[in-house]
C-alpha cells in the first residue's frame, strides 16, 4: 500500500514541470542555516547550543531564531536544563525531522537528475 | 570538503578527535624511554614521582575536557554509531584471528602474549580510523602513515635497549596523531560556508 503510494508520488513528480518541483521543496529545510542545523542533528543523538554555534558558524541570535523555527515546524526538540549558574540547551532531531530531511535530499537528487537530463 | 560532509564528519567524530586529553600518557612514554637506563631512586621518591604524574595526568584530563566543552560544546552520538566500525569485515576478521591466537596460546604457551595482545589492540585502533569512510582522506592518510611507521620500525627497534626506542616511537606516534586530530577538529569547526552564515 505504502509502496504503491510512493510509486504514484514518484510518477506524479516525474510529470511535474521542473519549477513546480522546486516550489514544492520544504521551505523550512531549504534554507542553508536550517539545513546545516538539521544535518548536524541528524548525525547524532543530541548536541548542545555551543556545538551548533561552532559547527554552523551562526551567531547566537541567528541560531536561536532558526532553532525556534525548526521547533515550531515540529522538526526538532529543545530542552533547557539549569546547571550551576547557566542553562544548558540540548537539541534533538525528531523522527518527523529525520523523515523530512531524507525526503528533502531525495527530492533534491530527483531535481538534479531531471535538470541534467533536460 | 563540502559543507554537509564536513558537518557529518565533525559531528560523528567529535569525541574521537579529542584524544589530546590523554597527552600526558604518550609524553610519559617518551620521557621514561628516553631516560633509559633509569637513574636509581629510593622507593619513596619513586612513589612520589608516580603520584605527582598521576595527579597531573588526571588534572590535565579534567581541565582539557572542561575547556573543550566550554569552547566547542558537546555531542552525544548513538550507541549504534559507536559500534559502527565493529561490523567492518576486516575488523571482524582480525578479532577472529585474535581469538584463534588466544586459543593457540592456551594450548602452546610459548610466545609473549601481552606483547602480541598489545600489538593487536594498537592495530585494531589504527585500522578503525583508517577504514572508516566517514573520515576525510587527510585523517585516513595520517593514521595510515602512523601504522606504517609503527609496525614497519617495530621489528628493528624491538631489539635495542630492551625496546626503549620502540616506546619512544610509539609515544611520539600517539602524540602526533592526537595533535593532528585536534588541529583537524579546530579547522573543521572554524570553517563555515558564507551561504550558511548569511543565507
Amino acid at each position: 500500500m505504502a509502496d504503491r503510494a510512493r510509486i504514484s508520488e514518484a510518477a506524479a513528480a516525474e510529470s511535474r514541470p521542473l519549477f513546480e518541483s522546486l516550489a514544492d521543496l520544504n521551505r523550512v529545510i531549504h534554507e542553508p542555516a536550517r539545513l546545516a542545523i538539521l544535518t548536524v542533528l541528524a548525525n547524532c543523538e543530541s548536541a548542545d547550543f555551543t556545538f551548533l554555534e561552532n559547527a554552523t558558524g551562526l551567531t547566537k541570535g541567528n541560531l536561536s531564531v532558526q532553532l525556534a523555527r525548526l521547533e515550531k515546524a515540529a522538526l526538532i526538540s529543545i530542552e533547557k536544563t539549569p546547571k550551576k549558574n547557566r542553562t544548558i540547551t540540548t537539541l534533538r532531531i525528531l523522527p518527523e525531522g529525520r523523515r523530512q530531511l531524507a525526503r528533502y535530499w531525495a527530492r533534491m537528487e530527483e531535481i538534479r537528475g531531471r535538470a541534467s537530463s533536460d | 570538503m563540502p559543507d554537509t560532509q564536513r558537518l557529518e564528519f565533525v559531528t560523528r567524530h567529535f569525541s574521537d578527535l579529542q584524544t589530546i586529553r590523554f597527552a600526558p600518557a604518550p609524553i610519559a612514554m617518551i620521557l621514561i624511554a628516553a631516560a633509559q637506563p633509569m637513574p636509581h631512586v629510593g622507593r619513596i621518591a619513586a612513589w612520589s614521582i608516580l603520584l605527582i604524574f598521576l595527579s597531573a595526568a588526571v588534572g590535565f584530563y579534567r581541565w582539557s575536557t572542561a575547556a573543550i566543552r566550554r569552547h566547542y560544546g558537546s555531542v552525544q552520538v548513538s550507541a549504534e554509531e559507536k559500534r559502527r566500525m565493529e561490523r567492518n569485515p576486516m575488523i571482524v576478521a582480525l578479532r577472529i584471528a585474535l581469538g584463534l591466537a588466544a586459543l593457540l596460546y592456551l594450548l602452546f604457551p610459548l610466545t609473549s602474549w601481552s606483547d602480541f595482545y598489545l600489538a593487536f589492540t594498537v592495530l585494531l585502533t589504527l585500522l578503525r580510523t583508517i577504514l572508516d569512510s566517514t573520515n576525510p582522506a587527510s585523517r585516513r592518510i595520517a593514521w595510515g602513515l602512523g601504522l606504517v611507521i609503527l609496525f614497519g620500525a617495530s621489528p628493528i627497534l624491538f631489539r635495542f635497549d630492551n625496546g626503549a626506542p620502540l616506546f619512544v616511537l610509539a609515544g611520539a606516534t600517539w602524540l602526533g596523531l592526537s595533535v593532528f586530530d585536534f588541529v583537524l577538529l579546530r579547522r573543521s569547526l572554524s570553517y563555515t560556508s558564507p551561504m550558511v552564515r548569511y543565507g
